[in-house]
């Protein structure tokens, strides 16, 4: 809850980033400055993905969690994205090209639409962290086991099987409390408020990932406007910065999708690498990742039913290797008997529960199609993938139709199977679970309307709509728009007042004037050490001394009701002769 | 196509400023809540008297073992749930404590010490069913 805090994370987040950027360089490779640029939200969450999966299974194998490790892993992930890099031969591009950055040729210059739609993004992304810098923890699950987790790998240093068997969700993957407890690690100590910035990165990571990814390929006016449309969705505003798994659990799914929908068409193998690395975060951040992975590999396996030859063994040797990494995890938390929490492993009804259950199949199956066409959760981003699949179907963009209406199909009914599969009276997870295969759509709308642009032609009035910026110096006046609403926001807001940053300091007020004062005698971190301090200036003669709860999870000693300023000082100066160390406060 | 892109375009005109006065709202909402009501977030309605856990805080060792116990006896400002996610609370405001049944420490909560099978030591109460106790002999 400091300044100091907020800088740790950064820098933490920066860290990733680096490390990301080796990472991409050895699995892709980028030919200019500006490319890497471009590609920065993709490497951060690479890197955060890799760095997860690497660090669990480093805890499984019984590394213990530490500076040391965290430097080591960092660097390892590092310096093998370099030399992946340099064994592929592939060649950083020459320093003077960073100044100025040069647009590739086949780039588009900066239209009004894409200006406008990252104007938007930036200003809604300041909003968000606003919204985040001081949030108290509201969050049952975290209170219950994701920050408790992240706090015994951070104090125990390392898995606690004792520790972990007595919370709910045991054989919840530790890869979220991990990072937590990372980002922990550079604030110095476990900061249950601040932490929500670190959800903040991740969403920031993922919507630059996705522009980053798309906007070579998707005219602004396709990008833009879809991926605000996800990103302002109900169910986004309210639970982005949740410190919970869900929403990295669907980020990571997110990019595993958009890559394999782009490996599909490109067959680059960086995309499926990077897809793989996805698809085992995603595996190991909650046990809806191996729901939601199945179902994207179904889908691409459908997809690519024309090309099984050469795509399936691809693709299910991806998943395999994929699932692979997720299984020291599972061995450390079976070799141990710990179960999920109702003790026993899978849904409670079990995982052909429907069968004996068959009318629960409809109320589940309503309750997902509820959920995911509810205006006040996902807006209109259902309606418009099913339009945008059925247009691409029906012009012959059927790769991408086909792929993306069976993950919406498989993902429909994977959604409907947990709740169907969920004893009556407990929590359902529809809402959460369906950001799995709303999030995806951020990228996969996007690709889908420009394949039907590109199929169908481009009509006069869409010319007229993608103008691109007036004046030669395009670029500038680009940066230039997105710069003011960057800095508007912050201005408006700063003006009213510098930005609180609570600490126990603040429940105590030094008088300056006359009022309602209070001469305090001593501060304590309980009753139980102060009632004996009472008991004793009392006897000194303070008699009127009483032991009260300050508002900031502290006790103060004092003698109450000092209407004059001077009338207080000079019972302090008493009690200073007394040998006690006294303050003047307002009440 | 271009129907779905006026649609997208449309709302997110609608829905941006709406995002941001939500946003902007609970921003400006975070900065009057107490010290110890942020510090509490959700536990605001869990725990009746957040002074049981910060006197647990003060006086329990970070290395020491502490028992959450609950009972029928009438709690002051106890919410339905109190009794069942208190002790998830507490095993979150407490860490590293390690939660331990048979601790010298007792978090108690609407509980009889009498009924105790050892005998206790009250180190503080606010007589109102949260006390925090201490089990003599262990």
């Amino acid at each position: 809850m400091s300044i100091a805090a907020i800088a740790a994370i950064m820098l933490f987040n920066l860290v990733l980033m680096v490390t990301g950027a080796c990472l991409l360089w050895g699995i892709r490779g980028w030919e200019s400055w500006g490319e890497l640029l471009r590609l920065l939200g993709l490497a951060y969450l690479t890197a955060v993905c890799c760095f997860g999966v690497v660090l669990v299974n480093a805890l499984v194998i019984g590394v213990p969690f530490g500076w040391l490790t965290l430097a080591g892993l960092l660097a390892s992930l590092a310096a093998g994205g370099l030399v992946v890099g340099r064994l592929l031969d592939r060649r950083l591009p020459q320093l003077p090209r960073i100044r100025p950055i040069r647009r590739p040729r086949h780039t588009a210059p900066p239209t009004w639409i894409g200006t406008l739609g990252v104007s938007g993004l930036v200003l809604y992304l300041e909003a968000t962290f606003r919204a985040g810098r001081i949030a108290p923890l509201q969050e049952w699950d975290a209170i219950a086991f994701w920050i408790p987790k992240a706090e015994a790998i951070l104090t125990f240093g390392g898995l606690d099987e004792r520790f972990f068997s007595t919370l709910p969700g045991p054989s919840y993957s530790p890869q979220v409390p991990a990072l937590v407890a990372s980002t922990f690690r550079f604030i110095g100590h476990p900061d249950p408020i601040t932490i929500h910035l670190q959800f903040w990165f991740l969403f920031v990571g993922f919507m630059a990932a996705v522009a980053g990814l798309l906007a070579p390929r998707v005219r602004p006016l396709f990008l833009w406007p879809p991926l605000l449309l996800v990103a302002l969705a109900p169910e986004m505003v309210t639970n982005v910065l949740l410190v919970q798994a869900d929403k990295l659990l669907d980020y990571f799914v997110a990019l595993g999708l958009i890559l394999i929908a782009l490996w599909l068409v490109d067959r680059q193998p960086w995309q499926l690498v990077l897809a793989g690395a996805f698809l085992s975060g995603a595996m190991l951040t909650k046990r809806e990742g191996f729901l939601l992975v199945a179902c994207l590999i179904a889908a691409a396996l459908v997809a690519s039913w024309s090309h099984k030859r050469e795509t399936w063994p691809q693709l299910l040797g991806t998943a395999a290797i994929a699932f692979a990494l997720t299984r020291p995890w599972h061995h450390w938390f079976a070799s141990r008997g710990i179960a999920s929490d109702d003790g026993q492993e899978g849904p409670a009804l079990g995982y052909l529960g429907f069968v004996r259950h068959p009318e629960r199949i409809w109320p589940s199956l309503r309750l997902t199609l509820e959920t995911l066409f509810a205006s006040d959760v996902w807006l209109l981003v259902t309606p418009l993938v099913i339009v945008a699949v059925l247009a691409a179907a029906l012009v012959g963009s059927r790769l991408l139709a086909l792929y993306a209406g069976s993950f919406l199909l498989f993902g429909m009914l994977a959604c409907s199977w947990v709740t169907a599969t969920t004893e009556s009276g407990t929590l359902r997870p529809i809402v959460r679970l369906t950001g799995g295969l709303m999030l995806p759509m951020a990228g996969l709308l996007p690709l889908l309307l420009h394949a039907v642009w590109a199929r169908a032609g481009s009509p006069p009035a869409l010319d007229r709509i993608q103008r691109a910026l007036p004046g030669p110096p395009r670029r500038a006046a680009a940066l230039g728009l997105i710069a003011v609403a960057a800095l508007g926001y912050p201005v408006a807001v700063l003006a009213g007042g510098g930005p609180p940053f609570p600490t126990r300091a603040d429940c105590s007020a030094s008088a300056t004037a006359d009022g309602d004062l209070e001469l305090v005698l001593g501060t304590f971190d309980s009753f139980t050490e102060a009632v004996p301090f009472a008991e004793k200036v009392k006897k000194m003669g303070f008699i009127h001394a009483e032991p009260h709860a300050n508002g900031c999870g502290q006790v103060e000693v004092g003698v109450p009701e000092y209407p004059t300023l001077a009338g207080a000082e000079d019972a302090a100066g008493e009690a200073r002769r007394a040998g006690l160390e006294p303050s003047v406060q307002r009440r | 196509m271009l129907v779905c892109v006026a649609v997208a375009v449309v709302t997110v005109l609608v829905q941006l400023p709406r995002s941001m006065r939500t946003l902007d709202a609970r921003a400006e909402r975070w900065p009057t809540f107490s010290y110890e009501d942020r510090e509490f977030g959700a536990g605001n309605s869990i725990i009746p008297d957040k002074q049981v856990l910060y006197e647990a805080r003060a006086v329990i060792a970070r290395s020491a073992r502490y028992a959450v116990i609950t009972g029928d006896a009438p709690i002051e400002d106890a919410r339905e749930f109190t009794r069942q996610f208190a002790p998830d609370f507490a095993r979150f405001f407490l860490m590293p404590r390690r939660p331990d049944q048979s601790a010298p420490w007792v978090i108690c909560l609407g509980c009889d010490p009498a009924r105790l099978p050892e005998k206790t030591q009250t180190l503080w109460t606010n007589g109102q069913g949260s006390s925090l106790l201490r089990v003599e002999g262990r």
